[in-house]
């Protein structure tokens, strides 16, 4: 196969409680409609579902390659909230991300969470970069707030957790040891958790690739870069979207201090980690309208 | 011109110092790619032949019972005062006993040999971050005191390093004088000698050197490990691991910088088996 200069991957398996191919559709909107290079490839096990919902017409207005792999095989139930009032269980197929170097048909790639916004045009600035690999590790909520504690380090006295939500890579020798080594970590995931002391038994991709940097640091901290803007802003399951318009979002943003309150927030031209991934498909028809014509 | 690491090692009835500086020396021979001489102070005369063996030079000085009565760590105390004098090297970095060496750090005394006299301004937690809390500093910022450690200094024989050494020998003789100016909430009640340091260096006008990386090292004890309020034997539940290359993993971490373990019960038969085998 050609390899493409640069370009967007997604990954995205259905399950039953959650329509990962919707939010892909939105990150891909989102991506067509703020970034000058946006070229992307959707990764997911069939194209039954995208061509149920949306024509082949719209299909090629929002991605411009379907690349169809296996589903995983893998048993990963993840406890969710939709806003403060209600609380689910939904399988997590994510196991895939460790292979997105192999994968990937770019040259440069920038490998995104289905359910991460791209509302602002940060990422048209990372192409053609000096280094090969970029992940961030801040994230603050939608109140400007540091995000959970538990969710800066892997554990108490562990090292500092990266988010794998947006990664950055070249085609290079960097980027395919740190990838080999998340398969590895990945295989091994048992003892990584014994090692590394995370707590709870989900397979999350941001201890993985963690751990990765960890490694090929050294076992020291990491000189791995981040991203031109380094925080990740990130919806709190516990909040919701109002609406979605081309440039900006209005959430309610649940405060855990005083649950009573939610603040109402809006984010112009930023993007954002869409935690509360039903709130994210509430808006998917309006953002189909919005984007797409 | 002779170079060297320097400790008073003395033991007491809990704690084995000897041993310490034993493992310590095995450390800096197996680190070190250049100067890996260690000589030890202390006041022991019946040192076991297999610990003798691999220091440089035993210092042996005479028990001053007196000094008992002034300070916290027993005979030590007055054996810190008088470094200038009995340190057989004309260049010397002074050790915390309980200290090993992971890296080479050949190439620091270059560096140093700059300076007359400098001290560790800057310390690290195991996961190489710089600490910054003042758990156990208050006496140094409530009293403006530089804030030097003695865990790690180095000095040249000459004007300024002998002007120092006088000054601390004069706090240590009127210490109770010096440590009344403190402020008396934080002042300590028996004669401190990294206090009696930092008085002295400030008494004297030396230069603030606390933008300089080197010279540093890790610092254990536990509430500085910014890892919240933590039981002080960090042993107990932070992992240590060791290779045949002696490396020294804790929590994971790559030790990169000199390790002060302070808590004890890091030295396990095992590692100085390890040393000894290397």
């Amino acid at each position: 196969m050609k390899k493409l200069k640069r370009g967007f991957l997604l990954i995205a398996f259905n399950n039953s409680e959650m329509d990962y191919i919707k939010m892909a559709c939105c990150c891909a909107l989102t991506i067509k409609s703020h970034l000058k290079y946006n070229h992307i490839t959707l990764v997911t096990e069939s194209t039954n579902w995208l061509k149920k919902i949306l024509s082949d017409k719209e299909i090629e207005k929002i991605f411009d390659n379907i690349i169809i792999v296996d589903i995983p095989n893998q048993k990963n139930i993840r406890t969710h909230y939709d806003s403060p009032w209600t609380k689910f269980k939904a399988p997590f197929l994510n196991n895939k991300r460790a292979n997105a170097y192999e994968i990937s048909p770019y040259e440069e790639t920038i490998l995104l969470d289905v359910d991460y916004l791209v509302m602002d045009n940060m990422f048209d600035l990372v192409w053609d970069n000096t280094e090969d690999f970029l992940i961030n590790k801040n994230a603050i909520n939608l109140r400007n707030k540091k995000f959970h504690e538990k969710e800066i380090r892997l554990s108490e006295s562990g090292i500092p957790m990266y988010w794998a939500t947006i990664i950055y890579f070249k085609k290079s020798e960097l980027a395919k040891r740190i990838f080999d080594l998340t398969i590895f970590i990945k295989d091994n995931y048992l003892f990584y958790k014994h090692l590394y002391k995370f707590p709870g038994s989900l397979f999350r991709n941001d201890y993985v690739f963690s751990i990765a940097i960890h490694i090929i640091s050294g076992f020291v901290n990491s000189n791995i870069k981040s991203f031109p803007i380094s925080t990740i802003k990130t919806m709190d399951q516990k909040d919701d979207i109002v609406e979605v318009n081309k440039d900006d979002i209005l959430f309610l943003s649940h405060d855990p201090k005083k649950p009573w309150i939610n603040h109402l927030v809006k984010l112009d031209k930023t993007d954002v980690h869409v935690l509360n991934k039903r709130s994210l498909l509430r808006q998917y028809e309006k953002m189909i309208k919005t984007f797409l014509n | 011109m002779k170079q060297g690491f320097l400790v008073v090692a003395e033991n007491n009835n809990d704690i084995d110092f000897i041993q310490m500086a034993y493992t310590l020396a095995l450390s800096l021979k197996s680190s070190q790619s250049k100067i890996k001489k260690l000589s030890i102070i202390t006041t022991e005369t019946n040192i076991d032949k297999k610990y003798s063996d691999v220091f440089d030079k035993i210092i042996v000085c005479k028990k001053d019972d007196d000094w008992k009565n002034k300070s916290k760590s027993l005979d030590t105390t007055s054996l810190c005062a008088s470094y200038y004098d009995l340190t057989p090297y004309d260049k010397t970095i002074v050790l915390d006993t309980d200290m090993v060496f992971t890296n080479d750090i050949s190439t620091w005394w270059e560096i140093l040999s700059d300076k007359e006299l400098i001290f560790t301004t800057n310390v690290k937690t195991f996961r190489g971050d710089n600490i910054t809390n003042d758990y156990y500093r208050k006496v140094y910022t409530k009293n403006k005191l530089p804030n030097i450690y003695t865990g790690l200094f180095y000095f040249k024989k000459g004007d300024v390093s002998k002007a120092f050494f006088t000054m601390v020998n004069t706090i240590f003789e009127n210490w109770k004088m010096f440590f009344d100016q403190l402020e008396e909430e934080y002042r300590p009640t028996f004669l401190s000698a990294d206090i009696a340091y930092a008085i002295a260096y400030k008494l004297l006008g030396l230069p603030d050197y606390s933008h300089l990386s080197i010279p540093t090292f890790i610092h254990m004890k536990s509430q500085l490990q910014d890892i919240g309020k933590a039981k002080e034997d960090w042993t107990s539940f932070l992992n240590v691991f060791t290779n045949k290359n002696l490396d020294i993993k804790i929590n994971n971490y790559n030790q990169m910088y000199p390790l002060h373990y302070h808590d004890k019960n890091f030295l396990t038969k095992e590692l100085i088996e390890s040393y000894e085998l290397c």
